[in-house]
């Protein structure tokens, strides 16, 4: 992760502000948003699908993350939080289309299965599938172990569970994805 | 392959189908066209900045209300609480007395409060919900009386049903200034509302991003803004001129802009009543010492004229800057104030620098206004 940390330059009336490598900004939430909107937004589309919908909570996120800029301490917290917002802000729409759905309204095709499906291989879009089969938190502690390629204590900080969590439902999850790619257990 | 690796490698796969459209065009086209626009632009601005500012009182309306004349207004409000709780209360700029509690409107929360020039005239806004879209947030017109008692609470119309991000009302309480997010990614806008016609007057660029804080000069004219851009330029400073145009870039000038500044860690920025100086919170560091400062700027050119008043940080660790959390000027132009985390407001004369310390019951405020 890369995050600006920037210093203070000598000012016009002579009074020293030297860097300090342990302040965040508050400017550094635009550097959050400018340099984590690609991933935070690949991994809400991962999440729910479409792209429409992954810009609108990634843009809720960044919102949010404005708003409370006061409770942060760091960039890692602000990514933190960004990302848990991300994740919540993808459980509300997936519950929403789970109401939807109930009442006849079909949400956006998903990406993997519209007009992008030539792009990706057989083989790729049959594990999205498999995975989209998956219930939420698993899919969830597998898009962050693996798309992210976040630690146990990250998935858990962001997801709101404990570590031991975090291992037994991803080690469910892959045999449950391996079930469904048939490659047994 | 294993089930791991073939779904390390589909994730991988279906994220690279997608990617911000919007950057390719931004980003890379932006260095090169701004070079030329720039160097007209600062000419330009160097003429405009003596008319505007070096010239001000010769050619321009004098501001609604001038500096000094009037006393500082007795009473500030200051919303505290947030999530499924505010309360705004007004308080006694003296002693730090609540005088009043305002509640708010059935199932809905105080979002944000604005004063006018007029010491008994506030705005509020109100929402069902806090940070969310598809909402109606609301206005209301709060006025007190000459006891800081609350004297009415009237909705003064529908604000947006977009989520709004920062809002202040003209000194003159005709209009309010607000920002906020809409679906998706977009530009960066203000916009003013004229509350007696619902007229709205839209200031944007076309660079994605939001703006964050609102202040007004004291003749309503100009607008101090912090702009959150996509860039990665962090928050710039910028003072609109409302009457020359609906560009948020081109009709404002910047004051401090990104990295460019000595003041890199700084929040709050408040315009002067004349609208010649900003006021600012900034994070400092001085022999291995950290400290929060309201600093005064000059708003033509961003350079650091004053330390209105400086706080030791005395957390462990953390930002200095969020020992602060909010900076507010009174109409008259004569005061600022702030409050810290230990319960205690500040007021700081602007002309002497003299401070008066009082205290501050109830819980650190998100926002106040004075």
């Amino acid at each position: 992760m890369v995050v600006h940390l920037v210093g203070m330059d000598r000012n016009e009336s002579g009074v020293a502000d030297p860097p300090d490598a342990g302040l965040f900004a508050a400017r550094d939430v635009g550097n959050v948003f400018a340099e984590h909107r690609l991933s935070l937004l690949r991994l809400a589309v991962l999440l729910v699908g479409d792209r429409a919908t992954a810009e609108d909570v990634v843009q809720d996120a960044f919102a949010g993350l404005h708003r409370r800029r006061a409770e942060l301490r760091d960039p890692d917290s602000a990514v933190a939080y960004a990302r848990t917002a991300v994740v919540n802000g993808c459980r509300m729409v997936l519950r929403r289309r789970s109401l939807m759905r109930r009442v006849g309204i079909s949400p956006e095709p998903p990406i993997w299965s519209a007009e992008s499906a030539a792009l990706l291989q057989e083989d790729r879009r049959e594990v999205i599938e498999a995975l989209q089969r998956l219930p939420r938190r698993r899919r969830e502690v597998l898009i962050l172990r693996f798309y992210l390629d976040l630690s146990d204590a990250e998935i858990a900080q962001i997801m709101g569970i404990g570590q031991a969590s975090v291992r037994s439902t991803a080690a469910r999850a892959l045999q449950s994805l391996g079930v469904l790619l048939g490659e047994g257990a | 392959m294993t089930t791991e690796d073939r779904l390390r490698e589909a994730l991988a796969a279906t994220a690279a189908l997608v990617h911000l459209e919007d950057q390719p065009q931004t980003v890379p086209a932006r260095t090169p066209r701004r070079i030329a626009p720039l160097a007209v632009a600062a000419a330009v601005l160097v003429i405009l900045a003596g008319v505007v500012f070096g010239l001000r009182g010769e050619g321009d309306p004098a501001p609604a209300v001038s500096p000094g004349v009037a006393a500082p207004a007795r009473y500030f409000m200051a919303k505290i609480g947030g999530g499924n709780t505010t309360t705004v209360s007004v308080r006694d700029i003296q002693t730090g007395r609540v005088t009043a509690t305002v509640t708010p409107p059935s199932h809905s929360l105080w979002t944000e409060v604005s004063a006018t020039a007029d010491p008994h005239v506030f705005y509020a806004t109100s929402a069902p919900d806090f940070g969310t879209r598809n909402v109606e947030t609301s206005l209301y017109r709060l006025t007190i009386d000459a006891t800081g008692r609350l004297r009415t609470r009237t909705k003064a119309g529908a604000l947006t049903r977009n989520l709004p991000l920062a809002f202040a009302a003209a000194p003159d309480g005709t209009r309010v200034a607000f920002s906020s997010v809409t679906k998706g990614l977009g530009p960066a806008t203000i916009e003013v509302l004229t509350v007696s016609s619902g007229r709205r007057t839209v200031y944007r660029t076309s660079t994605t991003g939001f703006v964050s804080e609102l202040s007004w000069s004291a003749d309503g004219r100009y607008l101090a803004f912090q702009l959150l851009t996509q860039l990665g330029t962090g928050y710039n400073v910028r003072i609109l001129d409302t009457r020359a145009g609906h560009d948020l870039i081109r009709d404002s000038r910047p004051v401090l802009t990104g990295g460019r500044s000595y003041v890199s860690t700084y929040v709050a920025p408040v315009l002067s009543a004349d609208g010649r100086h900003v006021y600012l919170l900034a994070a400092a560091t001085t022999k291995g010492h950290r400290s929060i400062r309201v600093l005064e700027l000059d708003a033509r050119t961003g350079r650091q004229l004053r330390v209105m008043y400086e706080q030791p940080h005395t957390g462990k660790g953390g930002n200095p800057i969020w020992e602060f959390l909010h900076l507010a000027r009174d109409p008259t132009g004569t005061m600022l104030l702030v409050v810290d985390p230990s319960g205690r407001a500040h007021r700081i004369d602007i002309a002497s620098r003299h401070v008066e310390t009082m205290p501050f019951p109830g819980g650190v405020p998100n926002a106040f206004t004075w």
